[in-house]
């Protein structure tokens, strides 16, 4: 009875919960119909979301505190412009993307899972910091300070934009089903307490090798689209602030459950927008706004809003 | 076939031995506990089983394959289980997906990516076994300690292993849930090995039908419970032996510095102390024995007033002191040498101590503390990780000397020390007496706190069991570790 009474309870909550994530998905749908700049916003939105998603997977799931995720980006962006530049159709340049990025991710993280905690930050950052320099001085190949351009390609900004969200939806519930899986939950499992997850017999050094590299496919995926959407790949887009900015989006989102970081890049992108309207003083704005929600809602602000609108009082 | 075989194994952290040439062969089905004073080497001897620590020498053979040198992953899957300890498993996961996982991983099919993650009827078996079967859906993070330790021990049943290892799965716990952990530890399926480090004897020696006894990286003795029970070698051990005790100088007794009167204290919900009286007097050395986990540092710490009082009262020179926050107790002449030692990086000997030596004045300074200490002297100028242990416990001290407190409290200074610096160690503290310092002594190395005593008390689950002079006390520990 007890356990009907929960279930019942789950499912109103639920129900409401399901409804607050369609209202997310909404927001990132209504600029179709506005099109123009707010449009092309929501599309960086949503695949900036897409790389935040890979990132809260990483970070809130995976407790692998990742400041690399700019290479990954950047590596997805240049794999799929050369290869278009190559005269490669588009879709096997979007199948590159991610591929480029994985392989990357198999190189650098064969060292940085032979550390922990920090020195795994300072390892992704130190690698990220290397492919910016590569991407910025290889001038033959990526044009260095001038950047790439993807001049002459036309893909319509509607298809594009419906394209990224589904891509976006996909990827969410997709990884939270995974999450739900003996792997899912074995990696938050290692994230808890590794040395007993060994214990228990689980080769703890290739689980994190896999999900890196599932997320350094993704985010290259969603270079790969920010190149298409942007029609232009710019060598600073690898520093290691593009990084830190995801970083942030995940945090002021929520980084565990997915759903924030999609709601925290959507938030960031929008609010950016707005703020740089009528000041410069944007990074003053966005360092407050990441104070207050770690002072008074450090789990992020979705389960904040999943808490007060989504009726939700247990776990996401 | 022994289910479990150590050959000669040896362990070295740089220049210490912890295990130098352990053997032991436990059969199918035994029940063997592995007993021996702190710093024998135990929970190191449980490491190189598991594969956690590679051996510098020797082999563990499991079920008839060599196990040395694999990693831990591949000797859990080999059949290995174990229970840590210090664990809260996974505390955000709910209790049943803890023991679903064990499960997963015990299969070796963790990769799963086919299906949920559901409470199937063998985990809801185990759990029920275990006694949480109402407990299913409740976050780990959220259970008492001591059912943390009955989840601890479903994951490792779950996972059905040949050869299991208990490591102190008693140690914190207190009343009835000793007894449930205990009961449930008894029944477990005969056709499994169990082995079990355990600093309550009494437990240890019920629980076992072999008992092997460490001591300094070495077996001292193997055999049935009631023969290591009688074992003269085995009671030096506890007891310790070769050293002379103080005839105290009797009666002149100063006044009552320190009084305590039925202290409680613990930890989140578990009550640690109850009930303790104690009283020192000025000038005098009393020591506090008592096994790992009977509530010594915690004790220390809430005299400190590093824990709140739970119940009863402090009294310091007849002042009400309870209920002060710890400098305030600081100040008024109560310095704490903690367990550990806790030396500062990058400073050296003399650094450490004049920055101890800030802003005080009064007896000790540190050209009097110098005087005294004359191996620190020498060594004024090493950095003061780079000493050794003994002579960081003696800057330890010395830091806290240069407080010019009125009570020493000091927690196990001897922990991890050689048994020659054990000696300089009891040397500093009959120093210390000399020059007319008071002490109160946690400490787990009877003989040597003996030595310096003017009078024990004894220390079991959080109640003081014996109180008296060193001269009568040996008996008690005698009685009270070992029941002899």
């Amino acid at each position: 009875m007890a356990d009907l009474l929960r279930e019942a309870r789950l499912g109103v909550a639920g129900r409401r919960q399901t409804l607050l994530r369609w209202g997310l998905v909404g927001v990132l749908l209504l600029p179709l119909l506005l099109g123009g700049y707010p449009l092309y916003l929501a599309t960086e939105a949503a695949l900036l979301g897409l790389a935040a998603v890979a990132l809260s997977l990483l970070l809130g799931h995976g407790g692998v505190p990742s400041l690399g995720q700019a290479a990954f980006l950047g590596l997805g962006a240049y794999a799929l412009g050369l290869a278009l530049k190559a005269g490669l159709p588009l879709w096997l340049a979007l199948l590159l993307a991610p591929l480029a990025s994985a392989a990357l991710a198999l190189l650098t993280g064969l060292l940085v899972f032979r550390t922990h905690g920090i020195f795994i930050l300072m390892l992704t950052l130190a690698f990220g910091q290397m492919v910016y320099s590569a991407a910025h001085k290889w001038t033959a190949l990526t044009g260095g300070d001038d950047g790439l351009s993807l001049s002459g390609l036309t893909v319509s900004q509607v298809v594009l934009h419906l394209v990224a969200v589904g891509v976006l939806l996909a990827v969410v519930s997709g990884l939270r089903a995974l999450l739900q899986t003996p792997y899912g939950k074995t990696l938050e499992a290692i994230r808890q307490n590794e040395e007993k997850t060994r214990s228990l017999g689980v080769p703890t050094f290739y689980y994190k090798l896999s999900m890196y590299l599932l997320t350094a496919a993704i985010t290259g995926l969603a270079g790969g689209g920010l190149a298409l959407h942007r029609g232009f790949i710019s060598p600073h887009d690898l520093f290691w602030l593009t990084s830190a900015t995801l970083m942030v989006m995940v945090l002021l989102g929520g980084s565990r459950g997915l759903w924030g970081a999609v709601f925290g890049a959507l938030l960031y992108t929008f609010v950016q927008a707005w703020v740089s309207s009528f000041t410069d003083l944007w990074g003053l704005f966005v360092g407050g706004l990441l104070v207050l929600t770690v002072l008074f809602a450090r789990e992020g602000l979705w389960p904040l809003l999943e808490r007060y609108l989504g009726g939700n009082r247990g776990r996401a | 076939m022994a289910a479990l075989k150590v050959e000669g194994v040896s362990k070295a952290f740089g220049g210490l031995l912890a295990l130098a040439g352990v053997s032991l062969e436990v059969a199918p089905g035994e029940r063997r506990a592995i007993i021996g004073p702190n710093g024998a080497g135990k929970s190191t001897l449980f490491k190189v089983i598991a594969g956690e620590l590679r051996p510098s020498q020797g082999r563990v053979i499991l079920q008839g394959r060599e196990v040395s040198g694999m990693s831990q992953e591949r000797v859990a899957l080999l059949g290995l289980g174990r229970t840590f300890q210090r664990s809260n498993a996974f505390p955000e996961l709910l209790v049943w997906e803890n023991v679903a996982l064990a499960r997963w991983a015990a299969l070796g099919q963790s990769a799963s990516l086919s299906r949920c993650l559901v409470p199937e009827p063998e985990v809801r078996r185990v759990l029920e076994q275990v006694g949480l079967a109402e407990r299913l859906h409740v976050a780990a993070s959220q259970l008492s300690h001591g059912e943390k330790r009955q989840l601890e021990i479903a994951m490792a049943l779950v996972q059905k292993p040949a050869v299991l290892l208990l490591d102190e799965p008693l140690a914190g716990l207190s009343g009835a849930e000793r007894e449930r952990i205990g009961e449930l530890i008894l029944a477990l399926d005969s056709q499994m090995t169990v082995l079990l480090v355990e600093h309550d004897l009494e437990y240890a020696l019920r629980f076992a039908q072999r008992v092997t006894v460490l001591h300094q990286g070495q077996v001292i003795a193997e055999g049935e419970p009631e023969e290591i029970r009688r074992n003269p070698q085995v009671q030096a051990v506890y007891v310790g032996a070769s050293w002379t005790l103080e005839t105290p100088a009797v009666a002149t007794r100063g006044a009552e510095l320190l009084r305590s009167e039925g202290v409680g204290a613990g930890y989140g919900a578990m009550q640690v102390l109850s009930g303790v009286r104690l009283e020192v007097a000025q000038g005098e050395v009393v020591a506090l024995l008592g096994r790992n986990g009977m509530g010594k540092t915690t004790l220390l710490s809430a005299l400190m007033g590093l824990l709140p009082l739970w119940e009863g009262e402090v009294f310091f020179q007849g002042q009400a002191i309870g209920h002060l926050p710890s400098h305030c107790r600081a100040a008024l002449g109560l310095a704490l040498v903690p367990q550990g030692r806790r030396m500062f990086d990058g400073l050296s000997a003399e650094e450490e101590l004049q920055m101890a030596a800030w802003g005080q004045s009064g007896r000790w300074t540190v050209e009097r503390v110098l005087e005294v200490f004359p191996r620190l002297a020498e060594r004024r100028q090493s950095s003061s990780r780079a000493l050794s242990g003994g002579e960081q416990q003696m800057l330890a001290i010395a830091r806290a000397l240069l407080r010019n407190p009125r009570l020493v409290l000091m927690d196990e200074p001897t922990e991890g020390l050689s048994p020659l610096m054990v000696r300089q160690v009891a040397e500093i503290i009959r120093t210390l007496k000399a020059e007319g310092e008071t002490v109160l002594l946690a400490e787990q190395n009877v003989q040597m706190a003996l030595s310096v005593a003017d009078r024990v008390y004894i220390l079991e689950h959080g109640r003081v069991v014996w109180e008296g002079r060193p001269q009568e006390a040996s008996q008690a520990v005698l009685h009270r570790y070992l029941g002899v």
